[in-house]
This record gives structure tokens, sequence and C-alpha cells, in this order.
């Protein structure tokens, strides 16, 4: 949230610069991809590249320095390693982390509105107070939840499709 | 002149000399078996051979050939030690298949992966044949033709394949992957592994050291069965009744030396040092 906030505000605070956004004639899309939209992306994409690499680094470097060396003395080159011998073997094994994070994104999206991003929570709270209806907020968190259900069973999914061999 | 001549080998890791000096002969044919106590750099010594270390000194001539030397040894290009690689095959002691892969695959994979390094000639000499076509349709025949032969490329494979599996034993377990099969039959897999490259020189790493005695029999009675095909072998063991029954000649290690070298006969019959005589009694008393 933090970040959000750093990103869309700290620049123009160092400096001019602002947030660029897209002149279109069709009004929706100028209002779905402002300025703000797309300083959370900015964000989200820095935050979770970081999560996502530090998965990648741990689940390559888990694989053991026999599986390189058996490639090597087999005269495979080291490209053609990584691709056919390791990267298998590390995608079987990132899977469980990667999952939880792809989760925890979706529901991470909601921050957005720290900065008046139109994402589904902003949305619902703007129609609560205008109709002084709880519904919305309650159909916003069914959202979630069959978003996040539908998520874990493709995973789970994934995972049993993968499992057809054990380290 | 011998087939493998490996001269004045030496290693350091940082201050420790792991190795101070190897130097032996193997004809074609003939099998080698290391013997000696951990640590004394037997493990080291096939590494060297098989590039996975990068020996400090020494020379390794195969064929006539020099096909490693320590005083160039860090400017030789990537590619040229991969090509040198092939002259030797190596069978892990943790056995090291792939997981992903089931046996056959295993065994495949390597030659199939090779298939690139042909792939510029052949371009060239289906471009030739075609230098006639238009600008387009050149490129679609040569890469339908490629396609074709690496479709025939990897169907001979598997038939080489499937034939080092049976050799081994192992016909009726090419679709299992590796977690299926046990520790004997995984090592026999390896061994599949490493033939199927047509190494010159097969190297051992203490092949049955993972494995329990009955597993064990059935690795050295596949061993057995190459010697008699009349295969180059490096065998580094601890199986002692083993190593007098397989080997040409015999090496004892200790402390990085060759403490003594010679048939069979002689350095289990009548050994001349004191630390060979103390390690086989150590041997023998178990």
């Amino acid at each position: 949230m933090l970040q959000i906030i750093i990103i869309f505000y700290g620049p123009g605070l160092v400096s001019d610069f602002v947030w660029p956004t897209f002149e279109t004639a069709n009004e929706t899309f100028n209002k779905l991809f402002s300025a703000r939209f797309i300083a959370a992306l900015v964000a989200f994409v820095i935050n979770y590249a970081c999560y996502f690499s530090e998965i990648f680094r741990g689940g390559i470097e888990s694989i053991p320095k026999g599986q390189y060396e058996a490639g090597q003395v087999l005269g495979i080159p080291k490209g053609k390693i990584f691709l056919h011998i390791v990267l298998p073997q590390v995608i079987k094994r990132i899977l469980a982390p990667m999952s939880n994070e792809v989760i925890t994104l979706v529901k991470d999206t909601s921050l957005a509105r720290i900065i008046a991003v139109s994402e589904i929570l902003f949305v619902a709270f703007n129609v609560m107070s205008l109709t002084a209806l709880i519904w919305p907020l309650f159909y916003t968190g069914a959202f979630y939840l069959i978003f996040v259900g539908l998520l874990t069973i493709l995973f789970n999914l994934l995972e049993k499709k993968l499992s057809y061999y054990k380290v | 002149m011998a087939f493998l001549e490996v001269k004045g080998i030496e290693k350091k890791f940082g201050n420790t000399e792991v190795l101070k000096g190897i130097d032996f002969e193997l004809e074609k044919g003939q099998v080698l078996t290391i013997i000696g106590s951990s640590g004394s750099g037997k493990t080291t010594l096939l590494r060297c051979l098989n590039y996975l270390e990068t020996a400090d000194q020494g020379t390794v001539k195969l064929d006539g050939k020099v096909i490693f030397d320590g005083a160039t040894a860090k400017s030789v290009k990537q590619a040229e030690i991969a090509q040198n690689r092939l002259n030797f095959g190596l069978v892990f002691q943790s056995f090291n298949l792939f997981p992903q892969y089931n046996a056959l695959k295993n065994v495949m994979l390597a030659p199939n992966l090779s298939f690139k390094r042909t792939v510029k000639e052949r371009k060239k000499a289906i471009a030739e044949k075609n230098a006639g076509l238009p600008f387009g349709k050149k490129q679609l025949v040569c890469f339908r033709e490629l396609r074709a032969e690496k479709k025939a490329w990897c169907l001979e494979n598997r038939k080489k394949a499937e034939k080092l599996l049976e050799r081994v034993g192992l016909a009726d377990k090419m679709n299992n992957y590796p977690c299926e099969l046990s520790g004997g039959q995984q090592q026999r897999v390896a061994i599949a592994r490493a033939l199927a490259m047509g190494p010159k020189i097969l190297c051992f790493d203490e092949p049955t050291s993972a494995l329990d005695p009955e597993l064990t029999g059935e690795v050295l009675k596949v061993i057995r069965g190459l010697k008699n095909a009349d295969s180059t072998m490096i065998i580094v063991t601890h199986e002692m009744e083993f190593a007098k029954n397989v080997s040409d000649v015999v090496i004892f290690m200790a402390n990085g030396v060759i403490e003594e070298a010679g048939s069979p006969e002689e350095v289990f019959g009548s050994p001349k040092s004191e630390k060979l005589r103390a390690f086989l009694a150590n041997s023998n008393n178990k």
C-alpha cells in the first residue's frame, strides 16, 4: 500500500513528473486506464517481480549439483542442460509457492483503491454509500472468494499433473 | 603406445593437495580398478578425467592425442571441452538420473540433443541441393527436410536406447520413472545412459556404494557383461572381491599418490607397501 502511494505521489513531489494518461475518444477507456491505474500497475509489477524472482532463485538453487554434472558428462551444452534438465524440475518445485503468490496478488489488487483506482472494492464502496445498501460489499467479497477458489482448483490440477514423478 | 596415458596430474583445493602427480597407462579393452581409502583422491581423479574439475597440472593423452593439458587448460574453449568429454562416460555414485523423464528418455536425451551439433552442416547440404528454388520456398523446404531428418534421428536413438536398456536387463522397465525403480535398477539405467553417447572409456565412480549387497550384485553383473564386450573401463570401487575378479590392472591410491600398481594377482597376492597391506587387512576383517 505504501509502495503504491509512493509510486503515485512520489515522482510528482521530487520533480515535475506526471503519470501519463491515454487521451482517446472512448470515455470509459480513459476512465479505466487512468494515470492512477498505470501507477498502481507499475507498483504491483515492481513488488511482485521481486517476490517471484526470489521464488525462482530458490527453485533453481534447490536443484542438486549432480543434475548439472550428469548433463555435462553427457556432453549437453549449458543452455540445454538448463532448458531440458533443470527447468522442468524447477517448475515442479516452485508451483506451490507460485500459487500462493498469485492468490495473494488477486487479493492485493484491492489495495489500489488507496489512490482511487476504480477497482471492484472502490466501486462497491461508492455504490454502498450512494444507495445505503450493504449488498454490494457482500457481493464483492463473494467475487473474491470465487476467484481465489477457481485459482486454487486450477493450481491443484496443475500440481496433480506434475506429480507423475517424485524427486 | 598405450590407449590412455595420464601423466603427472596434480590438483589442489585451496591449500590441500588432493592429487600429487598421478601417472598411469591403460590399454584398449582393459579394465582398471582404483582402490584406496576414502579421501585418497580417487573420485577427484575421475572428475579430472571427465572435466568436472580442472587439474592444475599434467596431461591426458587418448590414442596418442593430447586431450587435456594442465598448462593450457584455462584457455580451452567450452565447445572443445564438450567435444572431448564425449570420450569419457561417467557413472555416478548417486545415480543422478533425471527424475522428470522415464528410463528410456533418460537414455535418449543426450543423443537427441546432440542433433543440433550437426545441424549447420546439414543445412548447408540441403541449401546446396535446393539452390535453384526461390527465396521463401527454399527456407520452407530446408525446414521440412531438417524436421524429417530429426525425426529419423530420434527414432534411431530410440532403437539404440531400447537395445542398451535390454543389455542392462531392463527391457521391461523402459517406461518407468526413476522414482519407481530400485537403486540397482536406477544405477543400471545410469550405466545405459553413459553408454548412449558411445564413450571410448567408461568411468564408474563407486557405482555400488549406495546400494545394498543384493542390488550390488546385479550392477556388478552388468559391469562384467561390459568387460566381456571389450569395453575400456576405469572403476573406482570398494568391492575388493569384484576388483580382484574383473580388473586387468589395479591401482592402490593413498593420500593423492599411486602407492602401488599392477595386476590383481600382484596387488592382492603379494602387496609390497605397508599401507596397502594395512588397507587389505582392514577390508578383509569386515
